[in-house]
Order: C-alpha cells, then sequence, then structure tokens
C-alpha cells in the first residue's frame, strides 16, 4: 500500500491534477482576452476607451501638462497632449501643435503647423488640407476670407480654402490662445483622460501579463511553461491507460 | 569625398522637407500630372453620394468634401484611407474614365509599405470601375499587407466612383 502511494504515476496523477488547478484561472483569462483580441475591430474595442479611475490611476494617466485653447465663434477649440477638442468633442489625433482656430460662414477652421481642418458647426470634420510649409497663426476677415502666416509671408484664401494666394501685410484678426473657462477646462481634462488608454491595450495588457509589471511577464511565462508540462503528462496518462486496457483485454481472451 | 560631404550636406537640408514617412507631396503629384497644374475644385459628399462612398470604404466615410484637379478628361485625386491604424495617403490620376497612375504619397503604418511599390501599384493601371461599383481587373494582394492592399483597393474604387459623379 505504501509503495503504490509512492509509485511515480501516482506521483505524475498528482501532478497533473495539482499543476491543472494551478494554471486554469490563468489560461482561462488568457483564453478569453485572446478571444477578445482576435475581434478587436468587430468589438471596436481600438476605439473604445478605459474610463475607471482605478485603472486609469494605476496606468499612471496623469492631467496633461499644458493645454492649448482658442476661441472660434461660439466655440472652443482645444488641444491636449496630441488630442484636439470641439468643444469637449475629441476631434483628431496628430503630433501636430494648434496653431489657431477661427469661424468662417460655412466652417470652422483649426490650423495646426502643417495642416489644416475644416469642421462643421457641429464638430464634423468636413476636409483635412495639408499645408507644405509650417504656419504661424490664422486669420479672418470677412466671412469667407481666411489668412494664414508663414514664416517670411501671409496667404489669403477667398475660396472656401482651395487655393491660395500671397498678400502683403493685410489688416487681420489673428486667432489668439485664449484661457478656456473653468468649468470647461475641468470637463476637458475628464474627458481627455478618459480617452487614452483604449480597451484593445487594456486586454493586450492582461493578456501578456504586463498589466502588473515584470512579476505578471513571469506568471504568464510560468503558466506556459506548466501548460505544456500539463499537455504531456495528460498524453502520458492517457497512453498508459490505453496500454493498460489493451493488455487487460488480451488477458481476458 | 568633397562630392560625398555636399551630398550629406543636400540630404540633410532636403530631409526636413518632407516627413519620415512622406514619399512625394501633394502639389508634386499634381504638378506632375498636368503641363499647368489646374485650380483644385471641390466635390461634396451628398446625401446621394454618402451611402455609395460608405458602401466603397465599408465605413461610414470620415470626410464630407474632397479636393480634385480637372483637365478635360483627366482628373486628379489625393485620398486617404487608413490600412490597419494609420491613414494612408493615394494620388491617383484618372483619364477618360481609366486610372493612368495610382501613387502611395504617404504611408504611417508600421507594416504593409510592400504597397509603395510599383510592382504592386502597377497593377491599377487601365481600371474602370464596373457597374458593381467594383474595379474591372483583379488586384493580386500581398502577403503579410492584406490590410494595405484592401486600403489601395478602396481608394482607387473611390477615386474612380468620384470621377465618374462629376462628370455626369
Amino acid at each position: 500500500m505504501k509503495n503504490a502511494r509512492k509509485s511515480p504515476w501516482r506521483l505524475l496523477y498528482k501532478l497533473h491534477r495539482y499543476l491543472g488547478l494551478a494554471v486554469s484561472v490563468i489560461l482561462i483569462l488568457l483564453a478569453i482576452t485572446g478571444i477578445a483580441l482576435n475581434h478587436t475591430a468587430d468589438w471596436q474595442l481600438n476605439s473604445r476607451y478605459i474610463k475607471s479611475p482605478t485603472l486609469l490611476n494605476w496606468y499612471g494617466v496623469n492631467q496633461p501638462s499644458a493645454i492649448r485653447s482658442f476661441k472660434a465663434g461660439p466655440h472652443w477649440i482645444s488641444q491636449l497632449d496630441q488630442q484636439s477638442y470641439f468643444n469637449t468633442q475629441a476631434l483628431i489625433t496628430n503630433n501636430q501643435l494648434l496653431v489657431g482656430a477661427i469661424s468662417t460662414e460655412p466652417f470652422i477652421v483649426l490650423a495646426f503647423e502643417k495642416q489644416l481642418l475644416l469642421i462643421s458647426d457641429n464638430g464634423t470634420v468636413i476636409e483635412k488640407i495639408p499645408l507644405e510649409a509650417p504656419i504661424d497663426s490664422i486669420g479672418v476677415t470677412e466671412p469667407d476670407t481666411v489668412f494664414i502666416r508663414l514664416d517670411t509671408q501671409i496667404k489669403v484664401s477667398h475660396d472656401g480654402l482651395l487655393s491660395w494666394q500671397t498678400v502683403s501685410d493685410p489688416s487681420v484678426q489673428w486667432s489668439q490662445e485664449t484661457a478656456l473657462t473653468e468649468p470647461l477646462n475641468a470637463q476637458l481634462q475628464q474627458t481627455h483622460r478618459q480617452h487614452i488608454i483604449p480597451y484593445e491595450r487594456f486586454l493586450l495588457d492582461l493578456h501578456s501579463g504586463r498589466l502588473f509589471g515584470t512579476v505578471g511577464i513571469f506568471i504568464v511565462d510560468l503558466s506556459g511553461i506548466l501548460l505544456i508540462v500539463l499537455t504531456l503528462s495528460g498524453c502520458w496518462i492517457w497512453l498508459r491507460h490505453r496500454l493498460k486496457s489493451r493488455f487487460h483485454n488480451k488477458r481476458l481472451r | 569625398m568633397k562630392s560625398l560631404k555636399l551630398f550629406l550636406v543636400a540630404t540633410l537640408l532636403w530631409t526636413p522637407l518632407l516627413s519620415a514617412e512622406q514619399y512625394l507631396s501633394e502639389a508634386s503629384f499634381v504638378a506632375n500630372a498636368f503641363k499647368t497644374p489646374p485650380r483644385p475644385k471641390s466635390l461634396w459628399l451628398t446625401p446621394t453620394i454618402k451611402p455609395i462612398v460608405q458602401q466603397l470604404l465599408q465605413h461610414p466615410p470620415t470626410f464630407l468634401r474632397t479636393r480634385y484637379w480637372q483637365e478635360q478628361q483627366r482628373t486628379v485625386w489625393i485620398l486617404e484611407e487608413i490600412g490597419k491604424n494609420e491613414p494612408i495617403t493615394v494620388g491617383v490620376i484618372i483619364d477618360n474614365h481609366h486610372i493612368v497612375q495610382l501613387q502611395v504619397l504617404a504611408f504611417r503604418e508600421s507594416r504593409g509599405w510592400e504597397v509603395k511599390h510599383s510592382f504592386f501599384t502597377d497593377q491599377f493601371i487601365t481600371s474602370t470601375l464596373s457597374t458593381e461599383q467594383t474595379l474591372s481587373q483583379s488586384i493580386d494582394g500581398i502577403s503579410g499587407a492584406t490590410l494595405s492592399v484592401n486600403a489601395l483597393t478602396k481608394i482607387a474604387q473611390l477615386a474612380l466612383f468620384f470621377d465618374q459623379t462629376i462628370s455626369k
């Protein structure tokens, strides 16, 4: 009886059982996150963002250091980090600095260093217009006359930003950076913080264990190794049973 | 040695003019398409056009107006479509409703850049748009660049559709 308990087969059974129990939780987590990551586009996981303050704190997402804001008619155009906002509505992400914003008769124009972004008065993107040279500022005189100031020259467009002509020193009201009102500033900061970590990033970090730092990666790696051991021990046990039953059947015949 | 130095200086001076991912500026592409580039025109996505654009792109369009350049039967379109995460900027020259040139102007994705080469883009030359809004000729894909290939195919279809729209 004592020998049977100490036999290598019994040890293998025990090892298989406890290894299975130990890695089951991690494997279920890996399976769920793996399935979700396979459907990133279908479930829009790359365009939906983590809003939980606990998780955002865990990621170390802080308030943005600098906010640039401009008044365009009755609307506020702001840039926090690389994200631009129309009032509190997220518009586009780019690496260029917002240098101004104006309101014209048909649309609102956001001026970035090398791009103009046309939006409607409800924040719908109309067109992105790339610029050949970086601009310093944007200004407007009549409802549809838009000026841009480059390093050495000023250009004007009278046809809805389709073409530009060089002009000399016009009297233009250039867009000026304006401080946001306190309530809007607070609301924007909160909106911005909740628009940084997409669910896809969170699931990837959970899947790889990176969410918990080096320890998390070690646990996921160890689970992978244990899964290999588990598979081999399972095959071994199955093979033993199969051979044993065959031998038993032969003896009966 | 002197010429090498000159070359390095010239390279350093020219580099900032084009961003890291931009192969050709939009102005240069338009200038190459015409002897004298015409003034740009704009096409608005009206409620009639928008559903077809959405069908071609397989998602709602992210713009309401696009600019184009036209001289007689020749039109030039500069359009953007996202491959996986970042937009790919493509210039398309259409003559008499046939694509005569399709060129990647800016590629910002980390993978799938093979689509910028002419061995791939030349497949679009002479393509037209069928009544089912598909390209008249099949486009061979590139392994590992499926999303970029799809983006360029959609842009080709869209440019041909816009070209048909303005000629109606």
